[in-house]
């Protein structure tokens, strides 16, 4: 069957266990279990190592039937999450970390058995498992009842993020908030395809030692490290982990970073008084590492991403317009950002690609130097891809070819050779230092929304725009409500 | 706030002059020779209008030579990190920190302001003379009535509160990033309103283009006739209309009186945007019966007169009523009962159009029910034949379409202001939709517009909370109530008398003046 009817029919079978009260987040996470006991069945039917005990495999399951079956499936999935104290959480156990039966009819249960049991999955080509599998998670990540949408980066913007550092094999790549690992997976794509691997020993390298990420919701973890199972990566060690990356300094540092740490709110703890009143505390993290402390999560991954590179290592990270212009913390971590590293490049991103509404997002790429008295950012390159540019999720959605006038003018092969060109423009340290609060929210193209002129846009983009800008302004306005009332 | 509010714990209240090691106004003696290019050698010559609470911007700024700037200097000396005040003019009360790290000089406009930093810091005192608290104090005491002026003893003997310096630390720091989020989101909403005016003019174009009647046409395909078609049939409905009005006069009488079916001049099309295949464009004679008084300008000279005013009876229309293409009530001047039916061929009522002829050209609207009244000279009546248009769409076309605006301004041009005439009306170029099709357009137009005026409001409203919202933030801070205190900060007061002690104490102490020894008796230094 060809993969896009699969997924066709694995999600159409969504629409029904919707309709008895299971979200489609829910769904996804059923069907990775199945899936990968599944999965792990085929392995051991051909005699290949495979990793459930008998007692909980999938002939255990597809034998059974009605409440039986119910009941077996709830322990199975309690006891193969089950991690030692102390130990680290192996592949199964991550999968399976925390999983509980979301599907309260064991008729539908037997139903979804029967249906992963009918194909056979390891016959199909590894790209081919990998994208059902990421179809699933897009279809997952557009259902916006769910709210997964937050954990899903478009792919043409990852994949030009990627082409633009165009990271060298052998080295570490890492993202601390990897969701569903979707930056890991891409850099794998393209260093996959370039001919640059000449052995076994260094394919198996680019497999099981250069990838690795955290994310600090369990479930989303558990979808990463299937999706990067299923396309071979990270071999019995599980290359994402569930953890808070901001709570401390790992330790560990790494040659690239790619991260689009998750939007919204400030970090903040609710907390109840011995009265029973019930106030929110910002969350803080107190990091020697850190500048300075703030309850701003983006900027504390912005702090927490230049630690974990190495010197000499190369960074893209995702970070909303208020990262380039709040003052206060804000700017502190900019100026020592422009110092401490070569803050080179910086695209302005269009409204209307995330799912998150009227998100206002940039992508900042710099590379960590050693310690210096002067300033190691000489020029940052702004490149605008927001001003007059008209994205939706369904109608016309972002695509590669919108992205290859970045990565050209970006020029990954010497990106000191660059010219300046429409949406293409250089500023120097001392334009960037002189700004109030060194503030980066960088434009200088007129919008044509604004513009008396005789091209008007249609009035359905106006409408859009207008509607973006009311959301951003009251996304804004909340911020401020909230940090009024600590 | 008055001197007797209590301040909050740790905090005290001095006078600036007190606070600050220096407060001193740039030179009142103009330096002769300014240039405007930097050279090698010159120095930057601020004054107020390169002043911002931001800090000092560079363009526009003017350069002095060594020895102007010297002289300047050795008076007022800015150093990065001071805070710099406009004290005349427009902006007088505005604050912002010095950001340059090389030397120049100031003019009169600006004073400078070096709080002493052990116990005042200049973020804290700027943010203090804009909020309102401070900027109160300081404009309270301004003097001159032609130029704003704020004296520099005004500024010294001006109470700023002041908490510990830690205490100040948190206090700039926090309004640094609710404030700059906050003054985003006023940008962002007034980009809101300047779109919301595109939006407005994007649904008038769409809708005497077509683009709002899409549905309409694939419900009503009967209506898809090709526009030259139905032009055809519009003139020829006309011409027989005349026909029928004009059957009872005999032959004759028509050749004598010269009266003529004249049949309308059809538009030019070059350069007219395109129209949906079922709308050919039209002029206001192929729209109106064929009559002298389709079109009909308002009574001038003798007619109408001042003398004809009065405080009430019929009242006079004009240009005044018409406002973003509706009418608006309110009526100034009116005439008796007797000078109305002496001109009631200038009348106006339900259904007519009317446009302004001077001043704003082209100000259309369509007088509602229950009106009626008369025509001022500068309008231009226009009654059409409802079997073929609808009034509300021409008011319409006129309000959204910039061809037609366009047009207007080529034509109108008067010695002295533009002037729109009938042969200027009859050639204007309007699209010509069915009438079924019209109503729906209208009707689509006031929906939208509707929800827009909402919005608008909506925005509006936001903003002036935003203005509000900005001010509270500020009052708050310097009530104390923005951050919480920190028992272990040492309380300013202390601070304060500390500082005084240890000063008091280097004063009394006389400096060595040579090394001699002290003469027997001679009273010690204390």
């Amino acid at each position: 069957m060809i993969p896009s009817s699969l997924v066709q029919r694995v999600w159409n079978y969504a629409g029904v266990l919707r309709d008895s009260g299971v979200s489609y987040t829910d769904y996804v996470e059923q069907i990775t279990f199945l899936l990968f006991l599944k999965m792990d069945q085929e392995l051991g039917e051909i005699r290949r190592p495979h990793r459930i005990p008998d007692q909980w495999n999938w002939q255990s399951l597809r034998s059974r039937e009605g409440d039986d079956l119910a009941v077996h499936y709830g322990h199975l999935l309690e006891e193969l999450g089950r991690v030692e104290e102390g130990k680290e959480a192996t592949l199964v156990q991550t999968i399976f970390r925390k999983a509980q039966n979301k599907i309260s009819q064991p008729a539908l249960l037997k139903k979804l058995v029967t249906l992963i049991d009918e194909e056979n999955w390891s016959g199909l080509d590894m790209d081919v498992k990998g994208d059902i599998y990421e179809g699933l998670l897009e279809k997952n990540a557009e259902d916006v009842r769910g709210g997964a949408g937050q954990y899903f980066t478009p792919r043409p913007l990852i994949r030009a993020m990627v082409r633009a550092i165009d990271p060298k094999p052998g080295r570490t790549i890492h993202d601390p908030a990897c969701g569903t690992g979707g930056f890991l997976l891409v850099a794998y794509n393209i260093l996959k395809e370039q001919a640059r691997l000449a052995s076994a020993a260094d394919r198996r390298k680019l497999q099981w030692q250069t990838f690795s990420g955290a994310d600090n919701v369990a479930n989303v973890v558990r979808l990463g490290a299937m999706n990067m199972y299923l396309h071979g990566i990270g071999g019995d060690r599980c290359p994402i982990a569930e953890a808070d990356s901001l709570a401390r300094d790992p330790g560990s540092r790494y040659d690239y970073v790619f991260t689009n740490p998750p939007f919204g709110k400030r970090s903040s703890v609710m907390v109840v008084s011995e009265e029973g009143k019930v106030s929110r505390e910002a969350q803080t993290y107190e990091r020697q590492d850190f500048w300075v402390t703030t309850t701003n999560k983006q900027l504390n991954f912005l702090q927490h991403v230049h630690t974990i590179l190495k010197i000499g290592g190369e960074a893209a990270i995702v970070v909303p317009d208020n990262v380039l212009f709040e003052g206060g913390a804000g700017e502190t971590v900019r100026k020592r950002l422009l110092n401490n590293c070569d803050v080179h490049t910086l695209l302005r991103l269009p409204t209307g690609i995330f799912y998150a509404q009227g998100v206002k997002a940039n992508v900042l790429f710099f590379e960590k130097k050693p310690a210096s008295e002067t300033a190691w950012t000489k020029k940052l390159w702004v490149y605008d891809l927001r001003t007059n540019k008209d994205f939706t999720l369904k109608t016309n959605p972002l695509q590669d070819s919108d992205m290859e006038d970045f990565v050209r003018c970006y020029n990954p092969g010497n990106r000191f050779d660059r010219q300046e060109s429409e949406r293409f423009h250089a500023f120097d340290y001392e334009t960037l230092t002189q700004r109030d609060k060194t503030n980066l929210d960088l434009l200088w193209l007129k919008d044509a929304s604004l513009e008396e002129s005789e091209n008007l846009p249609a009035p359905e983009v106006l409408a859009r725009e207008i509607l973006e800008d009311l959301q951003s302004a009251v996304a804004l306005f909340e911020e401020i409500a909230q940090r009024l009332e600590q | 706030m008055s001197a007797a509010a209590t301040l909050p714990s740790g905090w005290t209240r001095i006078t600036l002059d007190e606070a600050c090691e220096k407060i001193q106004d740039g030179t009142h003696f103009s330096p002769k020779t300014q240039y405007t290019e930097r050279q090698p050698g010159l120095f930057r010559y601020v004054t107020a209008k390169n002043v911002r609470e931001g800090g000092i911007i560079l363009d526009e700024i003017n350069w002095i030579d060594a020895a102007a700037h010297k002289a300047i200097y050795t008076r007022c000396d800015p150093r990065p990190g001071d805070v710099l005040l406009i004290k005349d003019g427009v902006k007088a009360g505005v604050a912002g920190i010095n950001q340059l790290n090389e030397p120049f000089s100031l003019l009169s406009s600006v004073a400078l302001i070096r709080p002493r930093r052990q116990i005042l810091l200049p973020p804290f005192v700027k943010y203090f003379l804009n909020a309102p608290t401070g900027r109160g104090l300081l404009l309270g005491k301004m003097t001159g009535t032609a130029i704003r002026r704020i004296v520099l003893e005004a500024v010294k003997s001006t109470p700023i509160p002041i908490p510990p310096v830690a205490e100040q630390r948190r206090i700039t720091e926090k309004l640094d990033a609710l404030l700059s989020d906050l003054d985003a989101a006023i940008a962002t909403l007034n980009r809101a309103v300047e779109k919301l005016k595109r939006y407005r003019q994007a649904v008038l174009k769409a809708a005497v283009e077509g683009n709002l009647s899409h549905e309409w046409r694939e419900t009503h395909p009967e209506s898809l006739v090709p526009a030259a078609k139905r032009l055809a049939r519009v003139l020829l409905e006309r011409r027989k209309k005349w026909e029928d009005e004009h059957r009872s006069v005999p032959k004759g009488a028509d050749a004598r009186r010269g009266l003529r079916y004249v049949e309308p001049q059809c538009c030019e099309l070059e350069e007219l945007p395109d129209l949906p295949p079922s709308w050919p464009y039209a002029n206001l004679d192929i729209m109106s019966q064929p009559s002298r008084d389709a079109l009909k300008t308002g009574p001038f000279g003798m007619a109408l007169g001042k003398e004809d005013y009065r405080d009430e009876g019929v009242p006079i229309i004009g240009i005044e009523n018409i406002s973003s293409g509706r009418f608006t009530p309110g009526f100034k001047k009116f005439v008796t009962s007797a000078k109305y039916a002496s001109l009631v061929a200038y009348s106006l009522g339900p259904g007519d159009i009317v446009v302004s002829r001077s001043g704003t050209v082209g100000e259309v609207c369509v007088i509602p029910e229950k009106v009626t009244g008369l025509m001022s000279t500068n309008l231009i009546r226009i009654r059409v034949d409802t079997e073929v248009v609808d009034p509300a769409f021409v008011a319409l076309v006129f309000r959204g379409s910039k061809s037609l605006d366009n047009q207007l301004s080529e034509l109108c041009s008067g010695s002295t202001r533009d002037f729109l005439n009938h042969p200027i009306l009859r050639s204007l170029a309007l699209p010509l939709p069915p009438l079924g099709e019209q109503g729906v357009v209208v009707a689509r137009v006031e929906e939208l517009e509707a929800a827009l005026d909402a919005m608008e409001q909506g925005v509006q409203h936001d903003l002036r909370r935003a203005a509000r919202l900005r001010q509270s933030i500020l009052e708050k801070a310097f009530r104390g109530e923005l951050v919480p205190q920190d028992p272990s900060d040492e309380p300013a007061s202390f601070l304060l008398e500390r500082i005084r002690a240890e000063r008091a104490a280097a004063a009394k102490t006389k400096p060595v003046r040579s090394r001699k020894p002290r003469a027997k008796g001679a009273p010690a230094a204390q």
